[in-house]
């Protein structure tokens, strides 16, 4: 097990590594110096523009650019926003909270969604609560993320003369003022994850009813409710997990164009911001973040499908 | 093969019969379209669906009503009427036309990215999947790392600072769909390897590329297919939201994202219906690629019938 984890972090942060090279290489090829545009917005003159260039390592081999620029990371310095002059790291703590709330509350009510429609219409197999089940599901899968969030924010101007609350407050601050802002959004980004993790679990629930040992199990005079718990439900545990460990990604994405929707100040809107200001620094780090968020997760549902179904033994 | 061949070669002795064949093999073909739509009534009625809104998008030239760019003042942001069956914008413009030739531009755009996606990733995969060994182990870190970008994050980043060419639009989007083509084709590459005809053609002499072009290839291809359907909705619930964004087709040419974008969102108020039409034509574009695609995996795999 040690080893196995050592191996799995090991291969995580290599390709952390991978990335963060591919972010700097794609930025640093990027035509249209970042230097060229600031100096055209600030008026700045030859000298000032090469002080910039010598700051921002611009002039450094891309290794040697690289080599700092990952060294001062991994002390958790991500530098300074060309625009602002703020610190990126401390930014991007700042805003992940936002976007991590946005995905963790998407998540939770997607699974309060999906976990009643994925029993009822495994147990109610090609009868209509599976039909009404699937049908929701498939139409979740194809509704675009932004369309739902635009027409809630229309209609729901239009109807009720509702519109989302400006000036964000963190959750530790003001709970109260926060979930009157976070909630649509939420609800809204969990009914579209909802459709994916609705069809794993119907299907994986189906897939362990047929099994003999349900079979078995209620031959033993086992009640439908324990069968479901005991057996059904912990047996399908492990491809739900999955699922929402392959979500994550999608969910991250997802949250920049409800964050641009609703005015939220999370990840998305400073990756937006930090490309309409091609403040490259700042999109670098996202980007890293991002996908360093990403492999973490996945490592914690690969480590986690040990605990879920002991017959597995990771690493073995 | 076999069999066709003796009574095609016969064929010429009896013209009678020829003409026979050709009819019952007319009859045939209808009878086994008439099956499939009987066995698989919805997914069909979607593929016609998709079949229109392709036609209508392909054919805008021909089709559609209006210009896409005429503006007109006088006229702007009227619901639907006889004339405007959609509407029309801020611009007095024609919504029925813009998504029609939005339709053009999404589709067009995911329809090439999907290529050129699954045409890399049935390549690589099927590679590394059939040899093993360093070659394998370098394509899964690749597949690790494009599996870690979120894929829209790393098309609004690319495409902002490249510019926002529809080329790099596809490029960028195909990179996106990499990872989890590869991953499939890899792992239809493995399990089809394990069979005992994989053995046979490799005892009888035949070469690596030889196995892997004209035995995994055409064993390989139905999840792969499967793949490219799911991934044809997934490109343009990209691009759309691409272009929501602004990053992705350029004004005044018309695409449904952006035409729910910063600039429509403002005209929403007045006139909701604007919010209406792109959404809806995305949304069935997508719900018609998703239910195509189930029904490919039913019938390519009987055991996740209704799965």
């Amino acid at each position: 097990m040690r080893g196995y984890l050592l191996r799995r972090l090991l291969l995580a942060a290599l390709t952390l590594l991978g990335i963060s090279v591919l972010v700097a290489g794609m930025m640093r090829t990027l035509p249209g110096d970042v230097v060229d545009v600031l100096a055209a917005e600030a008026f700045y003159d030859d000298r000032e523009k090469e002080r910039l260039r010598e700051e921002l390592g611009l002039e450094d081999p891309f290794f040697v650019y690289f080599g700092k620029w990952l060294g001062a990371a991994l002390q958790g310095d991500f530098g300074e926003s060309l625009r602002t002059q703020r610190s990126v790291g401390d930014d991007l703590a700042r805003r992940l909270d936002v976007t991590m709330e946005l995905a963790i509350l998407g998540l939770i009510i997607a699974t309060m969604i999906s976990v009643p429609l994925g029993i009822l219409a495994a147990l109610r197999r090609s009868q209509w609560p599976d039909y009404v089940a699937r049908s929701i599901a498939v139409f979740a899968l194809a509704i675009p993320g932004f369309w739902l969030a635009t027409l809630a924010v229309v209609f729901g101007a239009k109807w009720f003369s509702w519109s989302p609350p400006l000036g964000y407050q963190p959750i530790w601050e003001a709970p109260f003022t926060n979930l009157q802002q976070m909630w649509l959004p939420a609800l809204l980004f969990g009914l579209i994850l909802a459709g994916v993790q609705t069809r794993i679990l119907r299907t994986a629930l189906l897939d362990v009813l047929r099994q003999d040992y349900m079979l078995t199990a209620r031959a033993k005079g086992l009640s439908r409710l324990l069968l479901l718990r005991r057996h059904a439900l912990r047996n399908s545990l492990i491809p739900f997990v999955t699922v929402i460990g392959v979500q994550f990604p999608v969910v991250l994405g997802g949250a920049v164009v409800f964050e641009l929707i609703f005015a939220l100040p999370g990840l998305g809107a400073y990756l937006l911001d930090g490309i309409a200001n091609r403040d490259y620094v700042v999109v670098q780090a996202v980007n890293v973040w991002i996908a360093g968020a990403v492999i973490i997760t996945n490592l914690l549902v690969d480590v986690s499908y040990g605990f879920l179904d002991p017959r597995i033994r990771v690493g073995a | 093969m076999a069999s066709s061949t003796p009574a095609s070669a016969s064929a010429p002795e009896r013209p009678e019969s020829l003409a026979q064949a050709v009819l019952s093999g007319g009859a045939s073909a209808a009878l086994r379209i008439v099956q499939v739509v009987r066995r698989y009534p919805f997914p069909c009625l979607m593929a016609l669906v998709l079949l229109l809104i392709g036609l209508g998008s392909g054919l805008a030239d021909l089709v559609a009503p209006a210009d896409p760019l005429a503006i007109n003042p006088r006229e702007r942001l009227f619901g639907p009427t006889t004339t405007y069956i959609m509407g029309t914008d801020a611009l007095g413009r024609d919504v029925f036309t813009r998504v029609l030739y939005g339709g053009r531009a999404s589709l067009g755009v995911s329809i090439a990215s999907v290529g050129i996606a699954i045409g890399i990733s049935t390549f690589v995969g099927l590679v590394s999947g059939a040899v093993s060994g360093w070659f394998d182990v370098l394509v899964q870190r690749i597949v690790d790392i494009l599996m870690a970008f979120p894929g829209l994050i790393i098309v609004i980043s690319l495409t902002a600072f490249l510019g926002n060419s529809v080329g790099l639009l596809i490029v960028v989007i195909a990179i996106a769909l990499l990872g989890a083509g590869i991953r499939v084709a890899r792992a239809a590459a493995i399990q089809v390897s394990s069979q005992p005809y994989i053995e046979a053609a490799r005892t009888l002499g035949a070469g690596q590329a030889r196995i892997i072009g004209r035995h995994i290839l055409p064993n390989a291809m139905p999840p792969i297919l499967v793949i490219a359907t799911a991934q044809l909705g997934i490109a343009i619930l990209i691009e759309a939201s691409v272009s929501f964004l602004g990053y992705g087709i350029q004004p005044p040419a018309a695409s449904w994202g952006f035409m729910l974008g910063a600039e429509a969102r403002i005209h929403m108020i007045e006139q909701p219906w604007l919010s209406v039409w792109p959404g809806l034509a995305i949304f069935l574009t997508v719900f018609s690629f998703n239910i195509i695609g189930d029904a490919l995996r039913d019938a390519f795999d009987p055991r996740l019938r209704g799965a």
